[in-house]
């Protein structure tokens, strides 16, 4: 196995060939794989919000943010994985998306139908077919937390249910 | 903009939050009839997403005890147990000879009940300084890893607020060696009046 590197929340990593990108504390986030399968390419982001709050945020203060925080809202990081893949050889066109998490770990913040986590994972479906991205397969919902272990050798995503 | 404390600010929050340790721990002494130490009392002040440098074991499994609090001020409130504190603490409040290392539905039930006390009387300390008054919700056992937890509830916090204010505090039951966190999470937007409230009690207590 090639080298490791291991995201937090908000964070990403993209990367080629042996490369192998993991993350764990998935509970209500959402973590996005992408993957270019011809030319071994993929990376993977592990988002917090579906999208930016339009009103009473920060980041509609005049404070732009860049680098790794704007992993942590969903729709921006399949934006951002998208251009950095595209930065290092991947096609857009070739991208298939894996997505997991989005559970709903506390019945004490359900908000009649939804939850951050439905919102998660609505949000990305969303964003993923408008950019035209298939997802490839998923595992979202229930009540308990993930970690999650992408190898970049050959697009496998591997699942631990933590309970 | 970004919150930040000052060295003041953040000495008068913790003298607030002194008090409030104070009575979560004379509660626990009253409830399990043993002596409590608290050996952390801590205010932080951090974007959601870095958060969790306040929290220490990511893949340890923790059992928390979590209430939504509500009123003059937004925010959560939930009790963090490592491993087996969860049902040491349990079977001590409620004098159970119970060997099973997992949580029982009796377990559950004794561990909500502590969460409803503890919470009840951090917060009715924190409404009378703060000025604020607030109120919890009932509360709810989740077990899981420690990371899962946490980012999960920083989820929560991120829905109505990008910055998070911490108070942590941690109760130790030293002859039992059983330990508990409690963390109080609010938007920091009302720092502020929690803050002239505060020097105004002090002031009077002077």
């Amino acid at each position: 196995m090639g080298k490791i590197i291991n995201i937090n929340i908000a964070e990403y990593a993209v990367g080629k060939n042996n490369l192998v990108i993991e993350t764990s504390g998935i509970g209500s986030c959402l973590v996005i794989c992408l993957y270019d399968a011809d030319e071994k390419i993929g990376g993977m982001a592990h988002a917090m919000l579906p999208s930016r709050r339009k009103k009473n945020s920060v980041f509609n203060q005049g404070n732009t943010m860049i680098g790794k925080n704007n992993y942590k809202f969903v729709d921006e990081a399949i934006e951002g994985l998208i251009v950095e893949i595209r930065k290092i050889g991947g096609k857009k066109e070739k991208l298939k998306a894996k997505i997991i998490g989005g559970a709903e770990m506390f019945n004490i913040f359900k908000k009649k139908l939804t939850s951050i986590g439905k919102e998660n994972e609505r949000t990305a479906r969303e964003k993923l077919e408008e950019l035209g991205i298939p997802i490839d397969s998923e595992d979202v919902g229930g009540s308990v937390g993930r970690s999650v272990r992408f190898n970049l050798e050959n697009g496998v995503v591997s699942i631990i249910v933590n309970m | 903009m970004d919150y930040k404390l000052t060295k003041m600010e953040t000495d008068e929050l913790k003298e607030l939050i002194n008090i409030g340790a104070s009575h979560a721990s004379t509660a626990l002494n009253q409830l399990t009839g043993k002596r409590v130490n608290i050996t952390i009392t801590k205010v932080d002040i951090n974007r959601v997403e870095n958060a969790f440098s306040l929290y220490s074991g990511k893949e340890k499994i923790s059992t928390t005890i979590i209430m939504k609090v509500f009123g003059g001020a937004t925010g959560i409130i939930f009790f963090l147990l490592h491993g087996n504190n969860s049902y040491k603490l349990a079977r001590l409040l409620t004098k159970s000879k119970n060997k099973v290392e997992y949580l029982t539905s009796f377990d559950r039930s004794a561990l909500n009940e502590i969460g409803n006390i503890l919470a009840g009387s951090f917060l009715s300390v924190f409404s009378k300084f703060a000025g604020i008054t607030v109120v919890h919700s009932i509360s709810e056992i989740v077990t899981d890893t420690l990371s899962s937890i946490v980012n999960s509830i920083m989820g929560e916090v991120g829905s109505f607020s990008d910055v998070v204010l911490t108070f942590k505090i941690k109760l130790i039951i030293r002859d039992e060696n059983i330990e508990t966190e409690l963390y109080f999470l609010m938007a920091p937007g009302f720092t502020g009046k929690i803050l002239n409230m505060t020097r105004k009690k002090l002031k009077e207590k002077k």
